[in-house]
């Protein structure tokens, strides 16, 4: 049992959320302002918070930081702002993850296993000598498995390929002529697709929402990579 | 002191110690002149003594020579009374005259003790004309020394003991005059300025009073002022030398005159610079304010006519009387060349000039006209250095655009405010419609049979994805269009791109199925773009392509560089009648199909086209029967 707080001045949203996350077997707890989450936090082992930013009394970002003076647990923000540049704010605070509004539940619920199973479970886990690991991503190279938040993903033998090439040059941008290259081993002659193709494949594997992805990064009208500590 | 300065009493004594005050300043200053002029401030009494007894001792010596010894040598009756004036009773002076042979004539020399000696030569003698030489001779006939003293007690009352006094008096004054001078120097002055302050006050009142004298004209004051001081000066010149007690009298009468005169003078002004604008109670000024009025009048006359005149009569009026001219030069000067020739020349410098003049007039209006119809707007023609018509067509041309530069910056402003409000709106918006998404989504969730209930869900359910895709649009289509957004523009590989976005769609495309068919050269080509924009660019309209194309079709996807510019073409085959305008079609909220069913916003094409200008790319449509083509451009990097 999990206990997760959930932050948000409208009542109906907190409620829904609370529906989900108790089918998910969650343990829940409410706050409508800031300071109330502040309280909580205080008073009661939470592992995660969902946390909305535009609240009355104190806002999210405010309440972020102080809850970050005390603790390490993972939190969510949720906000109706989807400027860049306020993503980039939340992060850059301590959230571990952004979800605008409106949002899809099945997206909260999946973002919200994969914090709890990193936070639980990874944080300083070992690693294999023979496996690589991005964020949550883990490549053993031996067993040629893929695993995401501790969950095994399934690849062909190509997207295994490329995500090796990924994980082994992070931060580092490939041109799909490049990928093709390297990874299909001869020309490419006008193929390029294909390795678009393949990491659109590869993107919806490992990503919660391939539109916004964490990892598997398309820079555009350059090629792709993979961000060199995760998420950003 | 306002008490003061407002009492009649206290302004006449003011005046009373005044001209009592400046006259003992003036007898000081000429006590002073006489002082050095005795040496009294550098040497000592002794010597300034035999200075003035020099001149006494002289004086008396010539009388005696001329007067007591003619009687003396003739026994005539006035004798007795030179002996008397000159006996010891009577006078310190004390002689022994002396022929050429050094023998004493007369003497009332008796070995008294003296303290001051001096002896003078008198000759004798006549001229006659000496016709021989041609010349004036003179002939010595007697020659006498006459020996003087002054006895050292002065016992007498003669002039030695009056001036003595007096030098007495002088000598121990020497210091105090100086003191005394400036004393009353300052004193005259507080006086003055009290005076300055007082002059135009009345008791009772806040307000200056002009007296009667204020209201004659400053400058035909001073000029009686000066006739009086002429008239002064006449009346001394004529009765001088007469008598030297009255002339002084009459000086120093004259004198507290003019102190008075100049003080009411001061006084005046004093109370016409207090009331303000003193120069205009002036015959000169009102004389020439007079004429000043006429002048302008008439110059502003001739100014309004040649100014409400057409610029065409205003130029024909001004080459008339220039044509004139030179007529009338040529005329006058028909035998002589060489002025003719001056003339002319004279009149080349002034013209060329002001041709020249005219022409770089015209030259900056050209060029401020080609900025501002370039759409700069905030540039501004200097209209300092331009003249006569020249000056106000800049003004005009500066005033437009003025008003257009404000008219953009308001539109700018309005469309800013615009974004504001859709971005602030659409945040509220979003916050309702999570719960809708969420709670239909729950809905859909529990068990339900088959029937209405479910259909009505799903319609929910699909509604509200659409209001989300709908809100978000907006929001970017109002960004895009007024250019609120960043670009970060970077040497991008087109080609590369578009694999990429191929890639994104292919499996879309044939889920529609569609057949996405890329075609581009092998070579690079390279634009200046910002990378995420354009894949939204393409994203759009490849997502247009999926929704609006006719199954089983192809789609083309081609690149190539025309005229070093990159050209990307996207074409399909529509789904629907395309009975619209290409234009019609990149308005917001208008779609091809009129039924409005399938998804979407209707923005998506108004999106591509203002995010591929913000990349200075152009975005346009073709529309060819059921033929939809959108070709976008952007200028090739090399």
């Amino acid at each position: 049992m999990y206990n997760i707080l959930i932050c948000d001045d409208e009542k109906d949203i907190v409620s829904a959320l609370k529906i989900y996350l108790s089918s998910e077997n969650y343990n829940t707890y409410e706050a409508y302002t800031g300071k109330e989450a502040l309280q909580i936090v205080r008073n009661n082992e939470i592992h995660l918070i969902l946390l909305d930013i535009m609240m009355p009394e104190m806002d999210g970002i405010t309440a972020m930081v102080k809850i970050r003076e005390t603790t390490n647990i993972p939190v969510i923000l949720l906000t109706a702002k989807g400027e860049d540049t306020d993503k980039v704010l939340g992060l850059n605070v301590g959230a571990d993850d952004y979800i605008t509004k409106p949002f899809n539940p099945v997206e909260v619920l999946a973002r919200v296993k994969s914090q709890l199973r990193r936070y639980l479970h990874l944080g300083g886990g070992s690693i294999k000598s023979s496996s690589l690991r991005i964020g949550g991503i883990e490549l053993d190279d031996k067993a040629k498995t893929v695993t995401l938040d501790g969950e095994a993903v399934s690849l062909t033998p190509k997207e295994y390929d490329i995500l090796k090439l990924f994980m082994e040059n992070p931060g580092r941008v490939f041109s799909p002529k490049d990928i093709y290259n390297r990874v299909w081993k001869e020309p490419s002659y006008g193929s390029e697709s294909t390795v678009a193709v393949h990491i659109r494949h590869l993107r919806e594997k490992l990503e919660l929402d391939p539109a916004e992805p964490r990892y598997l990064k398309v820079v555009w009208g350059q090629g792709y990579k993979i961000e060199r500590g995760g998420e950003s | 002191m306002n008490r003061l300065t407002h009492s009649f009493p206290a302004k006449v004594t003011a005046v009373f110690l005044f001209v009592i005050s400046v006259m003992v300043f003036v007898s000081g200053v000429i006590g002073i002149y006489f002082l050095s002029e005795y040496d009294f401030y550098e040497s000592s009494m002794e010597s300034a003594r035999n200075n003035v007894f020099e001149k006494i001792t002289r004086a008396y010596a010539n009388r005696v020579y001329y007067n007591y010894l003619p009687a003396y040598l003739n026994k005539s009756h006035d004798l007795q009374r030179y002996a008397n004036e000159f006996s010891a009773d009577n006078t310190n002076f004390l002689f022994v005259i002396k022929d050429e042979e050094g023998k004493t004539i007369l003497s009332s020399y008796e070995n008294q003790e003296v303290q001051f000696s001096s002896t003078y030569h008198y000759e004798d003698g006549d001229y006659w004309y000496d016709e021989a030489k041609d010349s004036f001779v003179y002939n010595k006939t007697a020659s006498h020394t006459i020996e003087c003293y002054v006895s050292k007690i002065l016992t007498a009352n003669d002039r030695y003991s009056t001036a003595e006094f007096w030098m007495q008096f002088a000598y121990s004054m020497r210091y105090a005059a100086i003191i005394l001078t400036a004393a009353s120097l300052i004193f005259s002055i507080m006086l003055f300025i009290f005076l300055m302050c007082s002059a135009g006050r009345r008791r009772g009142k806040e307000d200056i009073i002009p007296g009667g004298i204020d209201k004659i004209p400053f400058d035909l004051l001073l000029a009686i002022l000066f006739v009086i001081g002429v008239l002064e000066f006449a009346v001394i010149s004529e009765i001088h030398y007469t008598d030297t007690f009255g002339m002084v009298l009459i000086i120093i009468s004259f004198l507290i005159l003019d102190v008075l005169i100049l003080l009411l003078a001061c006084m005046s002004f004093a109370v016409r610079y207090k009331l303000g604008g003193w120069w205009k109670n002036t015959i000169i000024w009102r004389f020439l304010h007079f004429n000043y009025r006429i002048l302008r009048r008439i110059l502003l006359g001739i100014k309004y006519l040649l100014q409400h005149l057409p610029l065409l009569w205003q130029t024909t009026l001004g080459l008339a009387v220039l044509s004139f001219a030179e007529f009338f030069i040529i005329v006058i000067t028909e035998h002589n060349i060489g002025i003719l020739l001056i003339i002319w020349l004279l009149g080349k410098l002034i013209f060329i000039p002001a041709i020249l003049y005219i022409t770089i007039n015209l030259h900056q209006l050209k060029i401020g006209s080609q900025r501002i119809a370039g759409g700069d707007l905030e540039y501004r023609i200097d209209t300092r250095r331009l003249f006569w018509e020249f000056k106000r067509h800049g003004e005009n041309l500066n005033n437009i655009s003025a008003g257009m530069s404000k008219a953009v910056e308001e539109r700018l402003k309005s469309e800013r405010f615009k974004t504001e409000l859709i971005t602030n709106v659409s945040h509220d918006i979003k916050t309702p419609l999570t719960s809708i998404i969420n709670y239909v989504d729950l809905l859909k969730r529990e068990e339900m049979e088959e029937g209405p209930i479910k259909e009505y869900v799903s319609v929910l359910d699909r509604q509200s994805a659409r209001l989300k895709k709908l809100v978000e649009d907006l929001v970017e289509a109002s960004k895009a269009s007024t250019g609120n957004m960043v670009v970060n523009s970077i040497r991008t590989e087109v080609g590369v791109l578009l694999t990429q976005a191929a890639g994104e769609y292919e499996e879309r495309m044939r889920d529609n199925g569609l057949e996405l068919i890329l075609n581009k050269s092998e070579d690079e080509i390279f634009i200046m773009a910002d990378g995420r924009l354009l894949w939204r660019v393409f994203d759009n309209l490849l997502s247009n392509i999926c929704k609006y194309s006719q199954p089983d079709t192809r789609a083309y996807l081609n690149l190539e560089k025309v005229n070093n510019q990159a050209v990307i073409t996207f074409r399909n085959i529509s789904k629907y009648p395309l009975n619209i305008t290409s234009e019609e079609l990149l308005e917001r909220f208008v779609r091809g199909d009129s039924s409005r069913s399938t998804d979407g916003s209707g923005l998506g094409l108004s999106i591509a086209k203002s995010l591929a200008e913000l990349q200075n790319g152009r975005l346009d449509l073709v529309i060819d029967g059921d033929l939809f083509k959108v070709i976008i451009t952007f200028d090739a990097m090399p």
